[in-house]
C-alpha cells in the first residue's frame, strides 16, 4: 500500500500519477480517501482531478472514475450479456445512469438491448442475436405455428412433427444470421472463392452460441448440393491449413444417422462433429 | 502399459501430472485471471458481484479433468480447489456441495492442507501480516499458549466479521479451530463443517450437540468463500456435467443444477465456478433447458478447449516417451509415417495419442489404421476400468471409516440407481433425498432407505419416521456400523422396527457397498465417454452396461435379492458372514504370480487380463499389490514385470 501523504507535504503529481492510474484501473473509481491512499494530499486533489479530467477520466461528486462508457464496454467484452441490475453493480453506478450510457452505446452500434424472459439486458454487439428481419420472420413463423397447433388441438387426434417445428423455429433462426456470419468471416471470404473458403464461411454461419463451436452437420447440410465427400475433403483441408479445428463427437450416440453421415470420419473410428474457427478463419 | 506411464484418464487429485503447458493455455489463463480478479476485488472490499461462471466444453479426452490438475499445480496455495461430479439420478443440493467442498478442503494440494491455507491466510490478513506464508503464521500460533492463541483467533474472527457482516460467525469459529486441532478433533470438526452428523464422542470433542442445520449450508459456503477470497479464492470445478441429463428427458436435474449455480452466483458470490462437459451434451441437454435467468448466471463466460496442434502432439509424445524405461532415437517407438499420421490427422485428442503410443509399444498397429471390424472386444478394457473404480471406492470407504462414518449417503444412493440399469426388473428409482428413494418395483418394496446416522437418537428418529411410511421398505446400513452394545434403546427400537411386516432390514457388507459405489462411478464415467476400449475409442454406455450385466452378477447381490423380494424376512436381518476383501493375500493375487511364473516376462496389462480370466473378480489393484509384494518379481520400468527365481 502506498504511504499515506502527510497533510502539509506536497507531492510531484507527475510522479504520483502512475500510482493513481493503477488504482483507478483496479478500483474503477476513487473518492477523496482513495486519492489520499494513493499518495496525493487533499490540498492537491483539485489539481490532480483537473489532470485526470484531461486524460479522459470522469469527475464525480466525490472524486474521479474510469468513464462509465469504458467500464460498460469492458464488462460487455468479458461477459457478453449483462442485465441492467448486474450492470449497475459492476460499474458501481445507478441503474438510471447506466441505462443512459447503455442507450448511447446501443445507438452507436456498440451494444444491443435484448429481452431475456421478464428482464432487459445489455448485450455486446458481437453476441449472437437476431436482426430486425430475423425477428419479423420469427414472429411470422411463430404465428403460423401457433395457428397450426391450435388447428391440431381443435380437430383432435392430430399433432405436429417435431422435425417440422424445429425447421420452422430452430433451423430458421440458426440459418438466419447473416450479420453474425459477416462478423466472423474475413471480408474477402464473404463471397467464397473456393469450396474450402465456402465451407469455412458456412461453419462461421453455424456457430452455436451454447458452445461457441460450429456443428459440422449444419454446415455440411447447407452445402450438400456441392457433394458431401467434396465438403468433407474441404473440411479436412481447412483443418490441415490451420483455419479450423475439427473435434470428434463425444461418443454417446447423440448424432442421428443423418448427422453421422454428414460428419467426416475422424481418428479411431470417431466422427468429427464440431469445428472451432481458428485465427486464420476469424 | 501406458497407464503405468501416464494415466489414460486423469485423476483430479493425482499427486503429479505430466503436463504440456501450451496446450489449452488460454483456458487455464481464463481461470487464473478469474481467480486473480476475485482476489483483487475481495482485497479492495468490493464484494458486490460474483465473477462470471466459466463454461469449458470439448470432446472426451481433450483434457478437462487434466486442466483441474494443472490449475492446482499452477495456482498452488493461491487458490483452493474443489472437484465435483453430478450425482447419478439425484439432484445436487447445497448440502451435498458443502459436504464435498469441506471434504476436499481437508485434502493436501502440493504439500499444503487446503483448509490450513484458508485459515492461515485469513488470520494473517486479519492481523495485518503477510498472507503469503500461511504455514509460518499457523506455526507461530501453534507455539503460543492456548489462551493467547484463542485471543488472536477471536480477534481475527472479529476483524473478518467486521469486514463481511453477512458471514456465519459460529461457522467461522469452528473453521479456524481446524489447524490447531489434534487428529481426532480435526476429523470431527471437518465432519461438522461439512454438514455431516457427528457420533457422540465426536460431538463431545467438538462441544456441539447439533449438526449444522440444513438451512445454513448456503451461509456456510458463503463464509468459506469470503474467508478464502482475499488470498486463496475457492475454485469449484463441476466436471462431467453431461451426467445431469435425465434419462426421461424431463430436465429436472438440469434445472436443479441451474438453481444451485444461481445460489452460488447470487448469494455465495466470492467463488470461481468452472463448469466442464461434453460439447454435444451441453448443447443438446443442458444449456437449452435452463431458463433465461438461470442461463445468465450459469453461462458467464465460455472457454473453448482446444485439441493439440501438430507441434503440440509431438511435444506431448516426447514428454510421455521420456518416461519409458527403454529408449531409442526418434521417431521410436513409431515409424516415421506413423508419427506423421498421428501428428497431422485432424481430430486427435491427447487421450487418443496416448492410446496410439500404447498400441505401438505393445506391437499393435495404430488404431487409426485398424478397420472397426478388427477392433478387439472391450472386455479387458472395461475390466481394467472396473478394477480402478473398485480401488477408488475402497479408498473412499477407508477415508470415511477413518472419520467413523459409513458410505456417503448420496453416493450409495447413486449405487442403487446404477443397479437398476443392470437389473431392469427393479424398475425405476427416484431419489427423494440422499438417503431415501422410491422404487417403481411391482415385486419388492416401494422404498429403499439408508440408515446412515452416526448418533443413536438420530437413528431412532429415522427409524420412527420410516416405520410410518406407507408401502414396503428396504432399510439398509453398513454391516461394519452395527449398533454398539451401549445403544440399548436404539437396539430395542430397531428390533421392533425390523419385525414390521412391511419392512425388510439388510446389513450391507463392505464388498457390496464397494461394488455399488464403483458401479455408479463406472456408469457416470461411461456416460462421460471416459471409459475407452482397447482400440482407444470411448465405449458407449450401453456396451458398458452390457458388460456389467454379463460379468458382475448383480442379480445375485444381496441388495438386489432383497429389492426383488427374494430374501426371506428371517434371513434378511442377519449380519452377513465376513467376506474377505480382495487383497494381495487372496487367491486372485496368487493367480497373478502363477501366471507371471509361466510367462516369465509380461506387461502388467497382460497379467491383469490373464488373471481376470483365471480368477474372476480379481482387479488390477489386487494383481499389482501381489506382484509388488513378491520378492521374485523384477520390474522393468513400471509396466513390465519379469519373474526371477
Amino acid at each position: 500500500m502506498a504511504p499515506r501523504a502527510s497533510r502539509s507535504k506536497t507531492v510531484v503529481l507527475g510522479e504520483t500519477l502512475p500510482r493513481v492510474r493503477e488504482a483507478l484501473a483496479r478500483d474503477k473509481a476513487l473518492n477523496g480517501a482513495g486519492l489520499a491512499r494513493a499518495g496525493v494530499p487533499r490540498a492537491q486533489h483539485p489539481e490532480l482531478l483537473a489532470l485526470l479530467d484531461l486524460e479522459g477520466f470522469e469527475r464525480t461528486k466525490t472524486g474521479v472514475r474510469v468513464p462509465l462508457r469504458t467500464q460498460i464496454k469492458a464488462a460487455l467484452e468479458e461477459r457478453q450479456v449483462l442485465s441492467f441490475a448486474e450492470l449497475a453493480k459492476v460499474i458501481r453506478a445507478s441503474q438510471k445512469e447506466s441505462k443512459a450510457i447503455a442507450a448511447g452505446l446501443v445507438s452507436e452500434g456498440h451494444a444491443r438491448i435484448v429481452l431475456r424472459g421478464k428482464i432487459e439486458a445489455l448485450a455486446a454487439a458481437s453476441a449472437p442475436a437476431l436482426s430486425a428481419e430475423d425477428l419479423a420472420a420469427l414472429a411470422r413463423s411463430c404465428r403460423q405455428l401457433a395457428a397450426l397447433a391450435a388447428k391440431a388441438v381443435k380437430r383432435g387426434n392430430r399433432t405436429l412433427l417435431r422435425a417440422d417445428v424445429r425447421e420452422q423455429l430452430l433451423d430458421f433462426v440458426l440459418q438466419g444470421r447473416p450479420q453474425e456470419a459477416r462478423a466472423v468471416v474475413p471480408d474477402g471470404a464473404a463471397v467464397p472463392k473456393s469450396l474450402r473458403d465456402a465451407t469455412v464461411a458456412e461453419l462461421a454461419r453455424h456457430v452455436r452460441a451454447s458452445v461457441g463451436l460450429s456443428f459440422v452437420p449444419d454446415a455440411v447440410r447447407a452445402l450438400s448440393a456441392r457433394g458431401v465427400p467434396e465438403i468433407h475433403a474441404a473440411l479436412i483441408e481447412a483443418a490441415r491449413a490451420g483455419l479450423i479445428e475439427l473435434q470428434p463427437d463425444s461418443g454417446l450416440d447423440r448424432l442421428s444417422q443423418e448427422e453421422t453421415a454428414l460428419c467426416p470420419e475422424g481418428p479411431q473410428g470417431t466422427r468429427l462433429s464440431w469445428a472451432r474457427l481458428l485465427g486464420g478463419a476469424s | 502399459m501406458t497407464s503405468a506411464l501416464v494415466p489414460l484418464h486423469a485423476e483430479p487429485w493425482a499427486p503429479e501430472i505430466v503436463d504440456l503447458e501450451s496446450l489449452n493455455a488460454a483456458a487455464a489463463n481464463a481461470v487464473t485471471e478469474s481467480i486473480e480478479k476475485l482476489r483483487q476485488s475481495a482485497r479492495a472490499g468490493q464484494r458486490t458481484v460474483a465473477p462470471p461462471a466459466l463454461v469449458a466444453v470439448g470432446p472426451a479426452g481433450v483434457g478437462k479433468t487434466h486442466l483441474f490438475g494443472r490449475l492446482r499445480r499452477k495456482i498452488g496455495a493461491r487458490g483452493v480447489f474443489v472437484h465435483i461430479r453430478p450425482l447419478l439420478g439425484a439432484a445436487m443440493t447445497t448440502r451435498h456441495l458443502l459436504g464435498q467442498v469441506v471434504q476436499q478442503l481437508g485434502y493436501s494440494s502440493y504439500g499444503q492442507s487446503q483448509i490450513d491455507v484458508i485459515a492461515g491466510t485469513a488470520i494473517a490478513l486479519a492481523e495485518g501480516e503477510n498472507p503469503k506464508y500461511p504455514s509460518a503464521m499457523l506455526q507461530g500460533l501453534r507455539e503460543l499458549s492456548d489462551d493467547d492463541r484463542q485471543k488472536r483467533v477471536e480477534h481475527a474472527i472479529e476483524a473478518i466479521a467486521a469486514q463481511s457482516p453477512d458471514i456465519d460467525t459460529p461457522y467461522l469459529e469452528q473453521l479456524l479451530r481446524v489447524p490447531f486441532a489434534d487428529r481426532l478433533l480435526r476429523t470431527a470438526l471437518l465432519l461438522w463443517l461439512s454438514g455431516r452428523e457427528l457420533d457422540e464422542a465426536q460431538a463431545r470433542r467438538v462441544g456441539l450437540r447439533e449438526s449444522l442445520p440444513e438451512d445454513l449450508a448456503t451461509a456456510a459456503l458463503r463464509t468459506l468463500a469470503v474467508v478464502a477470497s482475499t488470498t486463496a479464492p475457492l475454485v469449484i470445478v463441476f466436471d462431467q456435467l453431461e451426467n445431469l441429463a435425465d434419462p426421461d428427458g424431463s430436465g429436472s436435474r438440469v434445472i436443479a443444477y441451474g438453481n444451485l449455480i444461481s445460489d452460488l452466483v447470487d448469494v455465495v458470490r466470492d467463488v470461481v465456478i468452472v463448469q466442464m462437459g461434453l460439447a454435444t451434451e451441453w448443447d443438446q441437454n443442458i444449456e437449452r433447458r435452463l431458463g433465461p435467468s438461470q442461463r445468465s448466471r450459469v453461462v458467464g463466460r465460455r472457454i473453448p478447449l482446444a485439441l493439440p496442434t501438430p507441434a503440440e502432439r509431438r511435444a506431448l509424445l516426447t514428454l510421455w516417451i521420456k518416461n519409458l524405461p527403454a529408449q531409442a532415437p526418434p521417431p521410436w517407438p513409431f515409424t516415421g509415417p506413423q508419427l506423421e499420421e498421428i501428428c497431422n490427422t485432424p481430430g486427435f485428442t491427447p487421450r487418443m495419442l496416448l492410446f496410439e503410443l500404447q498400441n505401438v509399444l505393445e506391437g499393435r498397429d495404430l488404431a487409426t489404421t485398424v478397420p472397426a471390424a478388427r477392433a478387439e472386444p472391450p472386455d479387458d478394457a472395461i475390466l481394467a476400468a472396473w478394477g480402478a473404480r473398485l480401488a477408488n471406492a475402497r479408498r473412499q470407504l477407508d477415508e470415511m471409516a477413518d472419520a467413523r462414518q459409513g458410505a456417503e449417503p448420496a453416493f450409495l444412493m447413486e449405487g442403487f440407481v446404477a443397479l437398476t440399469h443392470l437389473v431392469p426388473e427393479l424398475g425405476a428409482i427416484a431419489a427423494e433425498s440422499p438417503n431415501l428413494a422410491r422404487l417403481e418395483n411391482p415385486r419388492g418394496p416401494a422404498w429403499i432407505a439408508h440408515i446412515h446416522q452416526a448418533n443413536p437418537s438420530s437413528v431412532r428418529s429415522a427409524l420412527r419416521a420410516l416405520a410410518d411410511r406407507p408401502g414396503g421398505l428396504l432399510a439398509v446400513r453398513e454391516s461394519w456400523r452395527e449398533w454398539p452394545p451401549t445403544w440399548r434403546a436404539t437396539r430395542e427400537q430397531w428390533d421392533s422396527f425390523r419385525k414390521h411386516p412391511a419392512i425388510q432390514w439388510l446389513w450391507l457388507d463392505r464388498d457390496e457397498v464397494t461394488k455399488l459405489l464403483a458401479l455408479a462411478t463406472l456408469l457416470k464415467d461411461a456416460r462421460s465417454a471416459d471409459v475407452s476400449g482397447v482400440e482407444g475409442k470411448p465405449l458407449q454406455l450401453d456396451a458398458v452396461i452390457a458388460w456389467a450385466r454379463a460379468r458382475l452378477d448383480a442379480r445375485n447381490w444381496l441388495v438386489t435379492q432383497s429389492l426383488l423380494g427374494k430374501r426371506t424376512a428371517a434371513s434378511a436381518d442377519e449380519l452377513p458372514a465376513p467376506r474377505p476383501a480382495a487383497s494381495a493375500n487372496q487367491p486372485d493375487g496368487a493367480g497373478a504370480i502363477a501366471i507371471l511364473r509361466t510367462l516369465r516376462v509380461a506387461s502388467l496389462e497382460r497379467i491383469v487380463r490373464e488373471t481376470a480370466r483365471a480368477v474372476p473378480g480379481s482387479t488390477r489393484a489386487s494383481v499389482l499389490e501381489q506382484l509388488r509384494a513378491s520378492g521374485n518379481v523384477h520390474w522393468i520400468g513400471d509396466a513390465i514385470a519379469r519373474w526371477t527365481e
